[in-house]
C-alpha cells in the first residue's frame, strides 16, 4: 500500500525508458486521491488492531494421531531428533531421559503420556519427519519432547476458534482449551503455562 | 549538599562506581593492614595502605561523599605519619584504621540515609576522634623509632608491593543461567569444530581416488598401439589427463586451506571453551581473603590471639557454591576461635605458641571439593560430650556407651544442642552447627567433625564440584554409556566366566586372596537383566575391604575427562546418579553417584536379593510378610530398629538417610515407614511432607522416632503428616512394636 508521494519527479525518466512508460508515471493524480489516501493513514487502525490482538501464533505439530497447538512464544527451538540417555530407577513412562540441546542437557518428556494422545497406527504415520521440540519460559525450565510432526506456525484468527467437544470438556485434567480449524483437521490448542506446570510437577 | 537522596541517575552510576571501586581498595588496605600490624614499618605495605586511602579519598570527592571524604583523609594522613616515622602503627592505630574501612563501606551503602548528620555522622566523628588518639605522640612514643625506621624497609622490597593490580580488575556480575548457556554453546562450538577434521580425511580420500583415476588414464594411453601416440585418441586422453589434473590441483589447495581452517577453529574453540569454563571458576582465596581480618578482630575481641592461613587459595571453585559457603564458613571460623582456641595463658601451659592457627584449606579430593577448617586448640572433650548427652536425655547412658566417636560428634550438630550446661571448661560448641549444617546440604554436601585432645578440632566440608572436570572410566551398561568417577574405583580387571563361583547362589571371584562378590550394574540400576554373551566379564571393583564389590558392566570404553553438568533440580536426587556431562561427539553421559552405588550394593546384599550374573534365586515367601522401612542415618538405631521388626516377623528394608528413603519408598511397596528427624541430604520431616504430596504415598503409614522429646519437634512431625511420633529417649522394645502393631498390626496377615 504505497501513499502518494509528490517527491518522485517523473520529469527525468531513466535512459531507455518508453515515453508512454514515462508519461504513464508522470500522469496528473486525480482529484481527491491524496486527500482520501491521508484520510486512511490519519484513521485509528482499530480493526486491524482488534485483528492482532485476537490473532495468537501457534505450533502446529503432531503426536500420534493427533494434531496439537501450542502457542509460539513457549516454543525455543525446534530441531533434528538426537539420541538421548534415560535415566536409571525413573519407572515413569513421562521422562524418557536427557538429551543436549545446543550444549544444555534437557529433560526429555513423552508429551503424549501426559495428554493420552493415542499411538499412530502403521497407515497414519504420514510423511513427516519427526522433531525436537523445545518448550520453556522465563519462570519455567525448559524440557524437550519428540513430535512425530512439525507442520511451522500458525497465526489462528479468533474465528477459527471451535468450542471443544463435550467428552473433552468434561474430563478432569485436560490441557487443551480450544480447537482450531486447520487444513481440515481439529487441531487441539494447548494451554502452555498449565502444560508445562504440570510437566514440571510430573519430573519430581 | 547530601548525595544520597538525589534522584539523579546519573549520580546513581557515579556512586555505583564508588561502591565497586571501595570494594576493591579497601579488601588490599585491609589486607596491607594487617601485613603491617605484624610488621610496623613495612614500607611496600606502608605505601599500598596509604596509595588506597589516597584512591578512596579521591573517588569519595568525586562523587561528592563527603562524610566518606572526611575518613579516608585521616587514614591517609595517620599512615603518612607511619610512613615518615612520626608514627609506630601499634595495635591500636591499626584497630582505629580498620574501623574507618568499615566506615567507609558503611557511608557508601545505600542504606545509610543523610550520612551528613545522625548516627553516621555521630560515628565518623567518634572515628576520628579515636584515630587522632590513637596516632597521639605518646602513644607512638615507646618504640621511638624514626631514625631505624628505613632499615627493615630497605630488607623488604623484594617481598614486593600489594598485588592491587590483580585485585583491581574489574569484576562484572552475570546470571548463572546466562553463564550455564555460554558454556553449553562454546562446548558445542567445540564438537561442531571437531566434525572438520573427519570432513577433510574424506576430502583426501578423493584425492587418492584422483591419483588412482590418473594412473588409469596413463595406462590406457600405453595401451594405444604404436603409431597412434599423436592421433585424435591420444590428444583427447591428454586433454583429459590436463583436466584431472588441474581438478587435482584445486583441490590439493582447498584441502590445505581447510587444514588451516581445522587447525584454527578447533584452537579457537578449545580456546573459547576452557576460558569460558575457567571463568566459571574463581580462586578459593577470593572468598575467603576477608577473613583474615575477621578472625584477628574475632580474636582480639574475646582477649585471644590468632591468625588465619589460607592454604590451597588458588584451587577453583564454583562461584555459586563459593557464595553460598560464606556464612556456614564464617561461623565455623568463629566458633574455632570463641570454643576451639584456648586463651593464650592455657595455651602457654600446654606448651603452645601463644598465637592460635586457624586453617582454611580447600583441595579437590576424590571427585569432590573438600574444605577444612582446623584449629590448634584443645580439641572437644569427648567424655563430656557423651555426660552432655546423657544429661540432656538425649540418649540412655547404655546407648551412649556403645556410641562410636563420630556418632557422639554428631549430636553437635542437633539443633540448639549445647554442652554448655553440662560443662564448663567446654563451652557450647554446638551452638549455630546446626544452621553449617543445613547450608552444607543445600549444596548437596557434608559436614563431618573430628577431633584430638589437646591437639585441635577439624571441621571438614565435602562438596560436589557442580561444575568441574572429573576424570571417569566410561563403561556400557545396557547399552548406554556411563561414567564411573576414577576416584571410586578401586581396579578394572576382565575376568573368564568359567573363574566366577557360586556361595549360596551368590557368584563371587577371588583377587589378592580375598572373594569379591559380583553384582551387575543392570541390577543396581534397575536395569533389568544382564544379557549374558561373550567369555569375558568385565568388572569393575568399588569399596575396598570386606565391603567391596565387584560391579559387572556390558563393557569398557576407556577413560575420559568429563565436564560435570548438573540435571535439571526438578528431578530431585536420582538414586546412583550423581550427574550428567556431555562426550566428544554431544552424546549425553550420566555420572555415577560412587557412594550411593555402594550404599545400593550394600542394600540389595543385606536383602539377600542380589541375583548377580546366576539368575534369579527363586525362594518366593509363601505367605505375604508386612514390608517395613526403616530409615535412619545411625547405623546402631537402624539395625535395632531393624532386628527388632524382623525378630517380630515384619519384613525390613533400611534406607540410610532422608534421600535414599525417599528413592527407596517410591520404587517399592511399603507398609510402613519408620523415620529419624535428623538425617544427612533430607530430613524426616522433609521426607514426610514429600509423601504426603505423593498421591501414590499420601496414605502411607509413618512413625517418626526421633531423640527430640520437645512438645514443638512433635507438633511439627505430626503437622507434617506423620501418624505416630515416638521419642528415641522412651525407646523401648514394646513401645516400638506396639505402636507399629497399633498402626499396620501383625506382620503377617
Amino acid at each position: 500500500m504505497a501513499a502518494p508521494d509528490d517527491d518522485i519527479k517523473p520529469d527525468a525518466p531513466a535512459a531507455g525508458t518508453s515515453a508512454g512508460a514515462g508519461g504513464l508515471l508522470a500522469r496528473p493524480l486525480p482529484e481527491g486521491y491524496r486527500a482520501e489516501w491521508a484520510r486512511h493513514i490519519a484513521a485509528p487502525r482499530r480493526e486491524t488492531e482488534a485483528a492482532q490482538a485476537s490473532a495468537a501464533k501457534v505450533l502446529i505439530f503432531r503426536l500420534g494421531r493427533e494434531w496439537l497447538a501450542l502457542p509460539a512464544g513457549l516454543v525455543t527451538e525446534i530441531t533434528e531428533p538426537r539420541r538421548s540417555h534415560s535415566l536409571p530407577h525413573r519407572r515413569d513412562r513421562l521422562v524418557r531421559g536427557i538429551v543436549n540441546v545446543r550444549g544444555e542437557l534437557l529433560v526429555k518428556v513423552a508429551l503424549g503420556e501426559l495428554l493420552g494422545t493415542a499411538e499412530a497406527s502403521d497407515g497414519e504415520r504420514g510423511t513427516g519427519f519427526a522433531r525436537l521440540v523445545v518448550i520453556g519460559d522465563a519462570e519455567r525450565r525448559r524440557v524437550a519432547f519428540e513430535a512425530d510432526e512439525v507442520h511451522g506456525l500458525h497465526r489462528c484468527m479468533e474465528a477459527e476458534l471451535r468450542p471443544l467437544p463435550a467428552t473433552v470438556e468434561r474430563a478432569g485434567s485436560r490441557f487443551t482449551d480450544a480447537l482450531i480449524d486447520w487444513q481440515g483437521h481439529a487441531v487441539g490448542r494447548l494451554d502452555g503455562p498449565a502444560l508445562l506446570d504440570a510437566l514440571g510437577r510430573g519430573l519430581a | 549538599m547530601s548525595t544520597s537522596g538525589t534522584p539523579d541517575l546519573s549520580q546513581f552510576s557515579m556512586l555505583d562506581l564508588f561502591r565497586a571501586e571501595l570494594e576493591t581498595q579497601s579488601q588490599a588496605l585491609t589486607q596491607a593492614l594487617l601485613t603491617l600490624e605484624r610488621e610496623p614499618t613495612s614500607a611496600p605495605h606502608l605505601e599500598a595502605a596509604m596509595r588506597a586511602a589516597h584512591s578512596l579519598k579521591g573517588s569519595a570527592r568525586i562523587v561528592e561523599l563527603m562524610p566518606a571524604v572526611r575518613v579516608a583523609h585521616a587514614m591517609e594522613e595517620c599512615l603518612v605519619a607511619a610512613q615518615h616515622g612520626t608514627l609506630r602503627l601499634s595495635r591500636a592505630p591499626i584497630d582505629a584504621l580498620l574501623r574507618g574501612v568499615d566506615l567507609l563501606a558503611l557511608v557508601a551503602d545505600p542504606a545509610t540515609e543523610g550520612a551528613e548528620d545522625g548516627p553516621v555522622a555521630a560515628q565518623i566523628d567518634g572515628f576520628l576522634a579515636a584515630l587522632a588518639q590513637a596516632a597521639a605522640p605518646d602513644h607512638a612514643a615507646p618504640p621511638p623509632a624514626p631514625p631505624v625506621a628505613p632499615e627493615p624497609a630497605r630488607l623488604a622490597p623484594p617481598s614486593a608491593p600489594e598485588p592491587v593490580s590483580e585485585s583491581g580488575e574489574r569484576m562484572i556480575r552475570i546470571t548463572a543461567t546466562s553463564m550455564t548457556r555460554l558454556l553449553g554453546l562454546a562446548g558445542e562450538s567445540l564438537i561442531e569444530a571437531r566434525r572438520l577434521r573427519p570432513f577433510a580425511d574424506s576430502l583426501t580420500r578423493l584425492r587418492r581416488e584422483h591419483t588412482a583415476l590418473a594412473r588409469a588414464l596413463d595406462s590406457v594411453r600405453a595401451t594405444l598401439p604404436p603409431g597412434t601416440e599423436d592421433g585424435p585418441t591420444a590428444q583427447a586422453l591428454m586433454l583429459a589427463r590436463g583436466a584431472l589434473e588441474d581438478g587435482r590441483q584445486a583441490l590439493e589447495a582447498r584441502l590445505a586451506e581447510l587444514d588451516a581452517l581445522d587447525r584454527r577453529s578447533t584452537d579457537l574453540a578449545n580456546r573459547l571453551y576452557n576460558e569460558t569454563l575457567a571463568s566459571r571458576m574463581r580462586p578459593f582465596e577470593d572468598g575467603v581473603r576477608a577473613y583474615s581480618r575477621t578472625v584477628r578482630d574475632l580474636a582480639h575481641a574475646l582477649g585471644k590471639s590468632a591468625r588465619l592461613e589460607i592454604i590451597g587459595g588458588s584451587t577453583g571453585i564454583d562461584r555459586d557454591i563459593l557464595d553460598q559457603l560464606d556464612a556456614p564458613l564464617g561461623h565455623l571460623l568463629r566458633n574455632a576461635i570463641d570454643h576451639g582456641l584456648e586463651t593464650p595463658e592455657q595455651r602457654r601451659a600446654a606448651g603452645k605458641p601463644e598465637e592460635g592457627v586457624i586453617r582454611l584449606e580447600a583441595r579437590h579430593h576424590a571427585g569432590l571439593l573438600q574444605i577444612l577448617i582446623v584449629d590448634d586448640g584443645a580439641g572437644i572433650d569427648l567424655a563430656a560430650l557423651r555426660h552432655a548427652v546423657v544429661t540432656r536425655r538425649l540418649i540412655g547412658a547404655d546407648a551412649a556407651a556403645g556410641l562410636s566417636e563420630g556418632e557422639l560428634l554428631d549430636f553437635l550438630f542437633l539443633p540448639g544442642f549445647s554442652m554448655k550446661e553440662a560443662v564448663s571448661d567446654v563451652s557450647g560448641r554446638g551452638v549455630g552447627l546446626d544452621a553449617v549444617q543445613t547450608m552444607v546440604r543445600q549444596v548437596r554436601g557434608k559436614v563431618r567433625v573430628t577431633t584430638q585432645p589437646g591437639a585441635g578440632t577439624t571441621f571438614l566440608l565435602e562438596l560436589p564440584l557442580t561444575l568441574s572436570v572429573i576424570r571417569t572410566l566410561l563403561v556400557e551398561i545396557a547399552g548406554e554409556p556411563y561414567a564411573l568417577p576414577l576416584a571410586g574405583l578401586t581396579r578394572t580387571l576382565r575376568v573368564p566366566r568359567e573363574a566366577v563361583q557360586l556361595l549360596e547362589g551368590r557368584p563371587h571371584i577371588g583377587l589378592d586372596g580375598q572373594r569379591i562378590g559380583l553384582v551387575t550394574a543392570h541390577e543396581l540400576l534397575g536395569l533389568g537383566d544382564a544379557e549374558a554373551n561373550g567369555d569375558d566379564l568385565a568388572v569393575v571393583v568399588i569399596g575396598s575391604g570386606a565391603g567391596a564389590y565387584g560391579l559387572v558392566v556390558d563393557a569398557f570404553r576407556g577413560e575420559r575427562e568429563l565436564v560435570v553438568r548438573p540435571l535439571d533440580p526438578r528431578l530431585g536426587k536420582i538414586k546412583d546418579i550423581a550427574a550428567a556431562a556431555l562426550m566428544e561427539d554431544g552424546a549425553p553421559v550420566l555420572i555415577v553417584d560412587m557412594d550411593d552405588l555402594l550404599r545400593s550394593a550394600d542394600k540389595l546384599a543385606a536383602a539377600g536379593s542380589l541375583r548377580g550374573i546366576a539368575g534369579p534365586r527363586g525362594s518366593a515367601p509363601a505367605q505375604r510378610r508386612k514390608r517395613v522401612l526403616v530409615v535412619d542415618d545411625s547405623l546402631t538405631v537402624r539395625e535395632l530398629e531393624r532386628k527388632l521388626l524382623d525378630h517380630h516377623g515384619y519384613e525390613v528394608e533400611v534406607a540410610v538417610d532422608g534421600m535414599d528413603g525417599w528413592n527407596v519408598v517410591r520404587s517399592e511397596s511399603f507398609d510402613l515407614v519408620v523415620t529419624d528427624v535428623d538425617m544427612p541430604r533430607m530430613d524426616g520431616i522433609e521426607l514426610v511432607t514429600l509423601m504426603r504430596r505423593d498421591p501414590r504415598l499420601r496414605n502411607l503409614p509413618v512413625m517418626i522416632v526421633s531423640y527430640k522429646d520437645r512438645e514443638e519437634d512433635r507438633r511439627r512431625g505430626l503437622d507434617a503428616g506423620a501418624d505416630y511420633y515416638l521419642t528415641k529417649g522412651s525407646f523401648h522394645d514394646e513401645t516400638l512394636i506396639q505402636a507399629v502393631t497399633d498402626l499396620i498390626g501383625p506382620a503377617v496377615g
